[in-house]
């Protein structure tokens, strides 16, 4: 038996259940809808929706693709697509009453559109009830189809994310083969040339190295990135690929200071942070009117 | 009759005329993921509820267990050093984490009971 590594007490995780995380939940269940938090064991669940904060994954809840590092159901959704969630997404927009709101999905290559539609339809949908309300959009690459991307872009979020995961070298095994790692470059620049807001994640502690990571910014910056966040790769379940080190609190804030020096506009890095933990957190001091055109 | 009765934090506790027994709730446990390792508090500590008691660990996360009620541990669960995947697979029944004597009557009767805690979980 392989002798055991504790986990850094870094990496606990706070937050107690609550009356506010329970009506989360409950109301979720109700409507059926997802959460990227639940489906993919986010160490940060509890925290979130006891501050009735969660991270809604449109599209259903099984991705067509499977890669090493995410807890997602990974399946064939063969065309399902559930409208209510557009209505759904907007009421629990609505119960959360937070001025600003993270939507997901899962990749869907089984659609023509590959989602982008329905995805731009929610979108549309909350700033029609909740004008007030910034929308990001963490959205799959559309095949890296730019007519898709467009259809999203014009539903005007408020940011726009897709993540780059890992640096090149590591993007196979690390993620599904049909993910690329210039594909999301490709979709960033995309967005970035619609005048969104646009933002990546990066996840460490699975073999890169910190030269490969400055090349990763540069290259993020090359496409006029404006956000990254830096947060630890943990390992699902034992079935997903293998935590190769923690890092530690230092060098999360040494990404943290060498991305600012890079030119990024915001930055988070941490070991517990995820794409949308406390997205919020940036503020533009943009007026929506400029984004929503 | 064991009695059974629940936190809203989702800690587990039993009384059975002698004894308060903890644990943790199914939907806590699955939240967490595979649990990897279970450290366990000594025998004859004296806490306070709310406290931070015992360590969890998980595939993907490390988490506190905090104590649902007061007193001083008399027992522990030393099956889940060697098997921590039991709170996985029995976390209301044979992974019990520890025993504790001298709880308050107040600590105790604070505790939603199953009807309640059923109700509360449901948004009734």
């Amino acid at each position: 038996m392989s002798e055991r590594v504790p986990k850094p007490e870094w990496l606990k995780v706070a937050g107690r259940r609550n009356d506010e995380f329970r009506d989360l939940r409950v109301a979720l269940k109700e409507r059926g809808l997802s959460t990227v938090c639940a489906e993919a064991n986010c160490p940060n669940l509890t925290e979130c929706w006891s501050q009735k904060t969660a991270t809604i994954m449109i599209l259903g809840d099984t991705c067509t693709r499977g890669c090493r590092f995410c807890n997602v159901k990974t399946g064939n959704p063969r065309g399902a697509l559930d409208l209510k969630e557009i209505v759904h997404t907007v009421e629990m927009v609505g119960m959360m009453g937070l001025n600003y709101v993270v939507l997901t999905s899962v990749d869907r290559d089984d659609l023509p559109d590959h989602g982008a539609a329905h995805f731009a339809s929610v979108v549309r949908a909350i700033h029609k009830t909740y004008p007030e309300t910034k929308v990001e959009t963490l959205v799959p690459d559309f095949g890296g189809d730019q007519d898709r991307m467009g259809i999203l872009a014009a539903s005007r979020p408020y940011v726009a994310a897709q993540n780059l995961e890992t640096v090149r070298r590591l993007t196979h095994p690390v993620r599904d083969v049909r993910a690329g790692y210039n594909t999301t470059l490709t979709c960033l620049e995309f967005y970035k040339k619609q005048d969104l807001i646009t933002k990546t994640s990066l996840m460490v502690g699975l073999g890169e190295t910190f030269d490969e990571l400055s090349e990763t910014l540069d290259d993020l910056r090359s496409v006029g990135t404006d956000i990254v966040t830096f947060g630890q790769y943990l390992q699902p379940t034992r079935n997903h690929l293998a935590v190769e080190r923690h890092y530690s609190p230092d060098e999360f804030l040494e990404l943290k200071h060498l991305a600012y020096k890079k030119g990024f506009r915001f930055v988070a890095s941490g070991p517990l942070v995820r794409s949308s933990y406390r997205a919020s957190d940036f503020d533009a001091s943009i007026p929506l009117e400029a984004i929503h055109g | 009759m064991a009695e059974l009765r629940y936190t809203k934090n989702g800690e587990w506790v039993r009384f059975d005329g002698t004894r308060w027994t903890v644990g943790l709730t199914t939907p806590v446990v699955n939240d967490l993921g595979d649990v990897t390792f279970v450290e366990l508090p000594s025998i004859g500590r004296c806490i306070v509820a709310g406290e931070a008691v015992c360590a969890l660990e998980a595939v993907k996360a490390a988490a506190d267990y905090y104590a649902p009620v007061g007193g001083r541990i008399v027992s522990v669960n030393s099956q889940l050093v060697s098997e921590p995947q039991l709170l996985n697979t029995s976390p209301e029944n044979t992974a019990w984490i520890f025993a504790l004597e001298e709880v308050s009557s107040e600590e105790w009767g604070a505790l939603m009971n199953g009807e309640q805690w059923k109700d509360w979980e449901a948004g009734r």
